[in-house]
């Protein structure tokens, strides 16, 4: 349904829509109404500021409600393919709690000193500060803050550690590279060429090598990231122009492509988005980092297979397709013009 | 201290019987540290205008991407090439890159940082501790003048072969510093990093080096001129905050400035700091052998452009906190720990600039380093916040204008430091990174912490620089919607960038994982259009109130800071005499003949 | 705490106090610091990513062509005007602005001088072709790198080279073409033989050669360009131990490992210090000038101290910008 804009398709002139707005739709009304709303505190203010502290205090309740109801509602964050995702979202629900307290906390003491009783004959007691109360106030959330910082520290050793097995390893060491399926991706403006060395046979001796110099029989691919479920992906991370993101909502993976550079990452698949009726649940690929115009146009989808079988024959059948369309173009013109030739 | 030179001598002589300029040495090419203030105030008004109206049609094509903005081009029509009519008036994906680039742009170093350091710096830093002028009025004007070659540059950006810059105001390279072919403006490399990004970065070498001059006389004034008896621990907060950013600003800028003249010598004078060993390939085109590192400008550029996050944080800090006292009608609470916390911010903000590049493949043991102190940066932060609360705990609050801004400011800076500890925790970091989560985040600090405190700040103000008052219901109007319709446009962000809606799309609903998300985003834009209309009260008000708002008393607020000793508006070297400073700033409330006690009340 | 004294005007320093100048000039040099440490610091992570644990990586004097000792010359330069500025300074406070001015016009002759010898440097390099984007790069043979620079980057530089090696080769490429191919075996033998004892034909014959068969690329050819000139540099080191005439080096487009990265941070750096020190000749020509007209007193005694601790500083940068540039 989305792929007719897909994303090597050039911009079609088509008329653009005429500026049509549903003001049925909820999206249109609602900023009209709570203008209403303002206008309306702003009128009953002048009889008594209890108002104001109405205006913040309800922003910030109805803050906190619309994010728990789309929190409810799918309005969230994607579906997690691996366990590592799940691990990422347990720390930002872990981070939402405490900033949650920390929220109500300071908003509700906001609200009550908007409605507090002023004190007598109109003047305050002059209190300049109060040394205990500064010590706690800054050991309570220094403590938190050290909670967060520690919690983080496994998750972030995994992702970014000095073994191969993490995410994206610092010291990258072929020799206990434990992968099952390498792939280089290539950014360039405006996709994702993908580059599959085939499973079936002997793993290229270096890797980071094998990412810069194809093989004969490698898979070329544009923008589809194909795995089976439980393998572990080394995705080589290059381009050729500028610096791209490669970004997998769903994976929580994301890393910049450093032009010059070969960033060798790892992706634990482990879950399958092929439904059990054979239908494929949409996970998109998106750059996140600015590369241009058309840098919205870098949708790739990633498909992981419920089992290794379905990926290699999807493989196979890619890799004929491949050989046939090479034969045809090497028959028109010379070889090195073939996608495949060129890296 | 009062000891008699024949300099100070000659310059109290200046003082009393200045000679009268004509009409341009007074409102023009001025050296008054008012009337330059003054200039800045209404310049940065004026860009505000020409950087939300950006910002409204970046909105309008991510929430209506198909919509037609073809009128546009019967207004400007130098906009014909971005707006191709065979596209049927639709912009260009090119032109949604620099519109987002040039709001960025012309938000940061010519709204922003120019309203709060230039016209706020320039205008209270002499008046709150008691000088007559700046240290370096000269220099003070070449500072202002500085900036409109800037603002010149960026505009004129906008109708040059190719276009303006395209590429974010973060200007990373390759994309940006791709080197011209020669004879070319036009460089395949990134249609629109061409000319226009050779002109954005003479305009940020420019407003580099006004805002340096501005912070070396900021910093020689805040140390030399102060009043009698104006020790530094009994500055107010304003002018602390502004002392604190000036050395924040003098020491980072240097490095943005190094940066963007080795990108400008990358792209016209073909050397390669930014370009890689093997150079880039653009389609056909490739440019040639390189040899540097791409990451360096990421380096250099969050150098410079943390620290100015909170060069543009910690002024709007300093002058709330001053109005939450005033209105309060009690002291500030925890004055030297809002010192310290403000001094730990500028020491923390220089070794955090790592964060930003989480994600751009750097070691991972820096990265744990910049992640701590990022996550203690925001200790400081809580402290203000906890002061500000406790401040107004059992205060004998006057809901006033400007203390309802500030107390928006509070409630919604809570919201941006929060945010921000997501962004700290680098596992988290890694989806949310380069989302809309971010922008949220920096509009939760820019547009409703320090914006905020500029409403509150100039409707304080505005009698002491004009003679007359903001209308007060006029100033609560926009308050209101203001509060509420900012809360809309970039609230719902948030949830977008948890979703991982990637920022700076043109056209997000390509993606079927943004589907859901498509009617929060024209649900933004509508917001956004009505809290674009609403600054128009903003306007009305201010250029109303500049001829017609009811004559200022000379303390309307009942405040204690010198600047309310001298006349609204003080005249040309302020003081009848300088003042002697004999408190602190903030002694309202107790059982005395009144609720407050000016700093030059004798014991 | 109360003040003793009265509220008087006369407490205040006055804008254009001497101490206030002095502290600006100071925060202004401040600033300057960080922008030249940026600078440098910038210039030793690129330097150090490439130069390997014993610098080889990194171009060495001879091989861009550096004099160590001009750099040493324009040192002294500079240092010697620092000593005539400060000597300016204190002629002009001890009340004797004729000698000052005397002393400023000699520094600013100095720093002239410095001016003069840093462009007889950058004539050396243009004549050199030693500009940024315009040195082959060398890479190691087959590596990916030196395939992508063949693809791209070096076509350039490749179209560059191109005629000069055709003016190297003379008509003895025209002659071991087909067409013009010498009669006998013999001829041919003999042209060959003229050819290699030639370091320029030698290397033009063996390009062409290559190029012509499909076999050559731009990475092939910057590595014999570099080689060639290596060798030049070695036979020219013993000729001088031997004191036999000196070869020249080839009139053609220079090779080197990191060569447009060496001339970007050579301009770079060399260029922005020169425009620091412009402006310092500048703002010392003012007092000079005023010297001249007898206009130099007292008054301005805060105006000429705090330019010196300028030039100062400008002196200060060039000294560490000289071992980095010309020595490590």
């Amino acid at each position: 349904m989305l792929l007719d804009k897909g994303p090597s398709a050039a911009f079609e002139a088509t008329e653009p829509a005429v500026l049509h707005f549903n003001w049925s739709a909820s999206e249109h009304w609602i900023p009209l109404a709570l203008t209403a709303v303002a206008f309306f505190t702003w009128l009953l203010a002048t009889r008594s500021n209890k108002y104001w502290a109405a205006l913040i205090g309800l922003n910030a309740a109805t803050l906190a409600g619309y994010t728990a109801w789309c929190a409810c509602n799918q309005l969230w964050l994607p579906e997690t393919a691996n366990d590592l995702g799940a691990e990422v979202d347990g720390l930002f629900n872990l981070v939402l709690f405490l900033t949650s307290i920390f929220y109500f906390i300071t908003q509700a003491v906001l609200i009550y000193t908007m409605v507090q009783k002023p004190p007598a004959n109109g003047r305050a007691k002059p209190v300049h500060g109060n040394h205990t109360l500064e010590i706690a106030w800054m050991l309570v959330p220094a403590f938190f803050l050290a909670v967060i910082a520690i919690a983080q520290l496994p998750t972030w050793a995994k992702m970014k550690g000095q073994t191969s097995d993490s995410s994206i390893p610092v010291g990258y060491d072929p020799a206990t590279d434990s992968s099952d399926l390498l792939v280089t991706v290539t950014g360039k403006q405006w996709e994702w060429r993908m580059r599959y060395a085939d499973p079936a046979k002997a793993k290229p001796t270096n890797p980071l090598l094998w990412a810069s110099t194809p093989a004969a029989d490698d898979v070329h691919v544009v923008n589809e990231l194909h795995a089976w479920q439980g393998a572990k992906v080394r995705l080589m991370l290059r381009t050729t122009d500028v610096i791209h993101s490669f970004f997998m909502p769903q994976f929580r993976f994301k890393q910049d492509m450093l032009p010059g550079k070969t960033i060798p990452a790892l992706l634990r698949t482990d879950k399958t988005n092929i439904n059990s009726d054979g239908t494929e649940r949409c996970w998109e690929i998106a750059c996140a980092e600015l590369c241009g115009g058309n840098h919205y146009r870098m949708r790739g989808k990633v498909v992981v297979h419920a089992t290794r079988e379905d990926f290699m024959r999807w493989l196979s059948e890619t890799k004929t397709k491949q050989t046939a369309r090479k034969d045809s173009l090497a028959a028109a013109t010379k070889p090195s013009d073939t996608p495949a030739g060129k890296e | 201290m009062s000891q008699t030179t024949p300099l100070s001598q000659e310059s109290s002589d200046h003082a009393h019987k200045h000679h009268q300029p004509g009409f341009i040495g007074r409102y023009i090419f001025s050296t008054d540290h008012k009337v330059i203030g003054i200039q800045y105030l209404f310049s940065s008004l004026l860009f505000l205008l020409v950087g939300g109206g950006l910002a409204l049609l970046v909105r309008l094509q991510v929430g209506y991407p198909d919509q037609s903005i073809g009128i546009l081009t019967r207004l400007i029509p130098g906009l014909a090439s971005q707006i191709p009519a065979e596209w049927g008036g639709r912009m260009s994906p090119e032109f949604y890159t620099m519109l987002f680039t040039m709001h960025a742009t012309v938000m940061i170093f010519l709204v922003i940082i120019p309203w709060l350091t230039g016209a706020f710096g320039n205008f209270l830093i002499p008046l709150m501790i008691g000088a007559r002028d700046m240290a370096f009025p000269l220099l003070n004007m070449l500072s202002y003048w500085f900036m409109w070659p800037a603002f010149g540059l960026l505009m004129a950006s906008f109708f040059v072969d190719g276009g303006a810059s395209g590429v974010g105001w973060t200007a990373y390279p390759t994309i940006s510093s791709a080197d011209l072919i020669d004879g070319s403006y036009n460089s395949p490399a990134a249609r629109h990093a061409g000319l226009g990004q050779t002109l954005w970065l003479l305009a940020v070498f420019f407003s580099g080096v006004s805002s340096m001059m501005g912070s070396v006389n900021y910093i020689t004034t805040v140390l030399h001129m102060r009043a009698p008896g104006m020790s530094l621990l009994r500055m107010p907060l304003t002018v602390w905050s502004l002392f604190i950013t000036a050395i924040l600003q003098a020491v980072a800028l240097p490095a943005l400035t190094v940066a963007a003249l080795m990108q400008l010598s990358d792209k016209i004078l073909g050397t390669v700091f930014f370009l890689p060993p093997g150079g880039a390939q653009f389609g056909a085109w490739s440019t040639g052998a390189g040899g540097g590192q791409p990451l360096l400008w990421q380096h250099l550029f969050w150098f410079y452009s943390h620290p100015a996050v909170y060069i543009m944080l910690l002024p709007a800090m300093g002058m709330v906190s001053d109005i939450l006292a005033v209105f309060a009608r009690k002291p500030l609470f925890g004055y030297r720990p809002m010192v310290y916390s403000m001094s730990a911010i500028a020491g923390l903000g220089f070794i955090v600039w790592g964060h930003h590049m989480f994600q751009s493949g750097m070691d991972p043991r820096l990265g744990a380093g910049f992640m701590l102190a990022t996550i203690f940066i925001a200790l400081p932060s809580a402290v203000k916040t906890f002061n500000w609360l406790a401040t107004l705990w059992a205060a004998n609050i006057r809901f006033t204008t400007a203390m309802l801004n500030a107390m928006a400011f509070v409630s919604m800076f809570v919201i941006g430091g929060l945010s921000g500890i997501f962004m700290a925790v680098t596992p988290v970091d890694v989806q949310i990174h380069d989302t809309y989560f971010i922008v949220a985040h920096i509009h939760y600090v820019l547009f409703l912490s320090t914006l905020f405190g500029l409403f509150a700040a100039t409707q304080f103000w505005f009698p002491k620089m004009f003679g007359r008052m903001m209308s007060e219901p006029l100033g609560k109007l926009h308050f209101a919607l203001t509060f509420i319709l900012a809360n809309c446009t970039f609230y719902p962000m948030h949830i977008l960038g948890i979703g991982g809606h990637p920022r700076r799309y043109f056209d997000p609903t390509l993606y079927e994982f943004l589907q859901p998300f498509q009617s929060l985003n024209r649900f933004m834009t509508i917001s956004a259009m009505l809290l674009g209309l609403a600054q128009l009260i903003f306007l009305a008000n201010f250029i109303f109130s500049v001829f017609f708002g009811k004559k200022a008393t000379q303390n309307p607020w009942e405040s204690n800071t010198l600047e309310w000793q001298a006349p609204s508006p003080p005249p040309h070297g302020n003081f009848e005499s300088i003042p002697v400073v004999y408190r602190g700033p903030y002694e309202y409330g107790g059982d005395g003949a009144t609720d407050h006690t000016p700093q030059t009340a004798s014991a | 705490m109360s003040h003793p004294s009265p509220p008087t005007d006369e407490s205040m320093p006055a804008p254009g106090n001497l101490a206030m100048g002095q502290m600006g000039m100071w925060l202004f040099l401040g600033t300057e610091v960080m922008f030249f440490a940026a600078l440098l610091a910038t210039f030793l992570i690129l330097r150090n990513s490439v130069a390997g644990a014993d610098g080889a990586g990194w171009p060495n004097a001879a091989q861009v062509h550096l004099n160590p000792w001009i750099g040493l010359f324009n040192t002294s330069l500079l240092l010697l005007s620092s000593v005539l500025v400060s000597l300016a300074v204190q002629n002009l406070a001890a009340g004797n602005s004729q000698h000052a001015t005397r002393s400023l016009f000699a520094a600013i002759a100095l720093g002239v001088c410095f001016l003069g010898v840093k462009g007889y440097e950058y004539y050396g390099k243009f004549r050199h072709q030693l500009l940024p984007g315009r040195i082959g790069e060398v890479f190691a043979e087959g590596s990916t790198i030196a395939r992508r620079y063949d693809e791209g980057p070096g076509l350039g530089w490749l179209d560059l080279l191109k005629p000069q090696l055709e003016q190297l080769a003379g008509k003895e490429y025209k002659l071991l073409t087909a067409k013009e191919k010498p009669a006998t075996p013999e001829a041919s033998a003999q042209l060959l033989d003229s050819i290699t004892s030639d370091p320029g034909k030698n290397l033009a014959y063996g390009i062409f050669t290559a190029l012509d068969k499909g076999t050559g690329s731009a990475s092939m050819a910057a590595r014999m360009v570099f080689q060639t000139n290596e060798s030049i540099r070695a036979s020219n080191q013993t000729a001088k131990a031997e004191n036999r005439p000196l070869q020249a080096e080839l009139p053609i487009q220079p090779a080197l490992p990191h060569g447009n990265l060496w001339a970007s941070c050579y301009f770079f750096i060399t260029g922005l210090h020169g425009i620091h020190l412009v402006a310092g000749l500048m703002a010392l020509a003012i007092p000079a000038f005023a010297g001249l007209i007898g206009r130099l007193g007292p008054s301005q005694y805060g105006y000429l101290a705090n330019t010196a601790l300028y030039w100062h500083f400008v002196d200060l940068v060039w000294i560490i910008i000289f071992p980095l540039l010309y020595l490590v």
